[in-house]
């Protein structure tokens, strides 16, 4: 059973970022062409699931993936594509909201280092010199 | 793809069109009643109020069926069953093939016990054909009828299997037609339903969902009418061109373990020690079991099993009888594995969705709704393309009236059925008469009011309040509290009444939205029938 559930997960996932990609539907919906050749690399990552499950002798599995991928197909291309638009960035954003999207929060800490090493290099630069010579003048710090 | 000219896609959009218009809204009742017995099980065991013992065929058994069957005739030996109901109560059979005097057909006659497989009490015994009252083996009337609706819309045999086997053939049928007739199908699968209320609109909605449940459409349907035409027409066409015409043989041919004739008497082996090797073997609990020739020699006991994990096929270990010795696993027909018997293994599952427990039994559900939704989609689209004739809005109006009264009338004869037994009735009489009755709150609303969007909206409230009060219902006619069924583990019971609760509330909720939605938007092109 849990190889169909890891199944069924990365075939609809392909689904989705076929139905994203797809031109008919894009243009359906008044969006902009995307570039670049994806179809086949998602078709394969939509079919490979079940040929892995065909492998494995899971027929029973393989039925249950097959079942899953044509109410999941039907549910992604009937469906409203601004909700499903909607549930795609939301989908998206729950790695970085549990903390588990390491690239996003490396970028937000380097981000911050950058301010507060601006910050410092300010309130060096308002510091007397220790020849005497006069700093720039005073400024307020953020 | 093959590209049609004009005048041969006219003749297929005919035929695709005109098929469904005709058995339609048969083929609607099929898959909507399809698709609820895909639970039968589960239905059965939530309508009888629960469960009495577990797996009843994997305990020991033998000190309590080996006394029932010594004190038979040797002429009910030949041929036991040994099964169990909903509720795990224990079934005996010993039986012989006789000639029903009124039918004229061979029918199995014995003594059918009820037995306590925990205690071995007899709770009932019945003697002679038992399989013509239902009161005698039938649990749930109301399991039973929609079954029966299913399989057979209760017309008259044969007729009813084969107009079932028909409506499955015209699935077929319509699946290829509207795949020749939708020549980029593949390539718009994604194409998003355009908004509104256009024509294009119906067409994109029956066209993707379509699409997507094409390959459980030939499934689906090509399963169903096996099992439509496998007792009125392949069986006996079978039996008179390979067996001139003596059932008997065929049946033993195709279905009963061959083993030489050996007289002798002999004590049956352990049945206890038999259950257990099977269930080690496959590695799912026994679903029956049949002992042929007891008490001789040339004894066999099979052991039946639902699909063992990964699988689809129901498996079949036989054992010798006097020793208890495991043979081979029997094919699902023939004497010898073959691709033959391989398919009609896989009809069943295939057909019910009966391999991986609920998780797949789920799913059959969903696809049985996606198809119930792709013929009702395909009769809108159908009558929308023929809006200005006013017969053909008539005719919209009594499909979209139809397909709202089925599943009203469906809710009342569950209704029916638990008042039937709160009031001390019979349930299989008020079963029927309640889905008859229901009619009448499922066309009344269509009649009186002019409407669609309030016609809709009158439709999701019935059901809606009529699913949320099946439970209260149930408990009313004694099932168990929801307490009781946590206390005493009865997970099917109280997962129904949740599941129905959650699908009444969803259409109150449902109806509600239609209606702050759709203010100043109704159609009232539909008019009255």
């Amino acid at each position: 059973m849990i190889a169909s559930i890891v199944a069924i997960g990365v075939s609809c996932f392909a689904l989705l970022r076929l139905a994203h990609f797809d031109p008919k539907r894009r243009r359906a919906l008044g969006l902009p062409e995307e570039t670049g050749r994806r179809g086949r690399g998602l078709l394969a990552l939509l079919l490979v699931p079940g040929g892995g499950l065909l492998l494995l002798g899971d027929a029973a599995g393989l039925m249950i993936w097959f079942g899953a991928l044509t109410l999941l197909g039907w549910g992604i291309a009937a469906g409203d594509p601004r909700r499903l638009g909607r549930g795609w960035a939301w989908a998206r954003g729950i790695p970085s909201r549990i903390g588990l999207d390491g690239a996003a929060r490396v970028r937000a800490l380097e981000v911050r280092v950058a301010a507060l090493e601006a910050e410092l290099e300010k309130t060096r630069g308002l510091a007397p010199s220790p020849t005497g010579a006069e700093g720039p003048g005073p400024r307020v710090l953020d | 793809m093959i590209d049609l000219s004009p005048a041969p896609m006219k003749r297929l959009t005919a035929v695709h069109g005109w098929s469904g218009v005709i058995l339609g809204l048969f083929l609607y009742v099929v898959v909507v009643t399809g698709t609820l017995v895909v639970f039968a099980h589960e239905l059965e065991t939530w309508s009888i109020g629960g469960i009495r013992h577990e797996e009843p065929l994997s305990g020991p058994i033998d000190d309590k069926v080996r006394p029932l069957i010594d004190i038979m005739s040797k002429g009910y030996q030949r041929d036991i069953n040994l099964f169990s109901n909903a509720k795990g109560d224990l079934f005996v059979y010993p039986h012989a093939e006789l000639r029903h005097p009124e039918t004229g057909e061979t029918e199995s006659y014995g003594a059918l016990f009820q037995v306590d497989p925990e205690s071995g009490e007899v709770l009932s015994r019945r003697d002679g054909f038992v399989f013509h009252d239902t009161n005698w083996y039938v649990e749930s009337a109301l399991e039973d009828f929609l079954v029966g609706l299913h399989v057979r819309l209760y017309v008259p045999e044969p007729w009813g299997y084969i107009l079932t086997g028909v409506l499955g053939l015209l699935m077929i049928s319509t699946g290829i037609s509207g795949l020749l007739m939708h020549r980029h199908m593949i390539r718009d699968a994604f194409v998003a339903v355009r908004p509104g209320a256009r024509l294009v609109t119906f067409r994109d909605r029956h066209v993707l969902a379509g699409t997507w449940g094409l390959a459980f459409t030939f499934l689906l349907g090509f399963t169903g009418a096996y099992f439509s035409f496998a007792g009125t027409v392949i069986f006996p066409l079978l039996t008179e061109v390979a067996f001139g015409g003596d059932e008997d043989r065929a049946v033993e041919t195709l279905f009963v373990p061959q083993r030489a004739e050996d007289a002798r008497p002999a004590p049956l082996a352990n049945l206890d020690a038999i259950l257990a090797d099977a269930q080690a073997r496959v590695g799912t609990p026994p679903s029956s079991v049949g002992i042929q020739n007891y008490g001789r020699a040339d004894a066999l006991v099979r052991v039946f099993h639902p699909p063992p994990p990964g699988h689809l096929e129901f498996v079949q270990p036989v054992y010798d009888g006097v020793s208890g010795a495991f043979l081979y696993f029997r094919p699902n027909i023939g004497r010898e594995a073959s691709s033959g018997s391989v398919l009609r293994g896989l009809m069943w599952p295939l057909h019910a969705g009966d391999f991986a427990g609920v998780a797949s039994k789920a799913l059959w559900v969903g696809l049985g709704s996606a198809m119930a939704y792709v013929v009702v989609s395909g009769l809108h689209l159908w009558v929308r393309r023929r809006s200005s004739d006013p017969s053909w809005r008539r005719f919209g109006r009594v499909v979209m009236v139809s397909s709202h009264a089925l599943p009203v009338a469906l809710l009342a004869c569950a209704h029916a059925y638990y008042l039937a037994l709160v009031a001390g009735g019979d349930p299989n009489g008020w079963t029927p008469a309640g889905f008859l009755l229901g009619f009448i709150p499922g066309i009344v609303p269509g009649w009186r009011i002019v409407d669609e969007v309030e016609v809709r909206r009158t439709y999701r409230r019935l059901l809606g309040g009529g699913l949320l009060l099946l439970p209260v219902l149930r408990m009313a006619a004694g099932g168990l509290s929801w307490a009781e069924s946590i206390a005493q583990g009865q997970g099917t019971v109280l997962s129904v009444d949740l599941g129905l609760m959650v699908l009444g509330g969803g259409l109150l909720w449902w109806a509600r939205r239609l209606g702050s939605g759709m203010v100043g938007s109704t159609s009232r092109e539909g008019g009255r029938t």
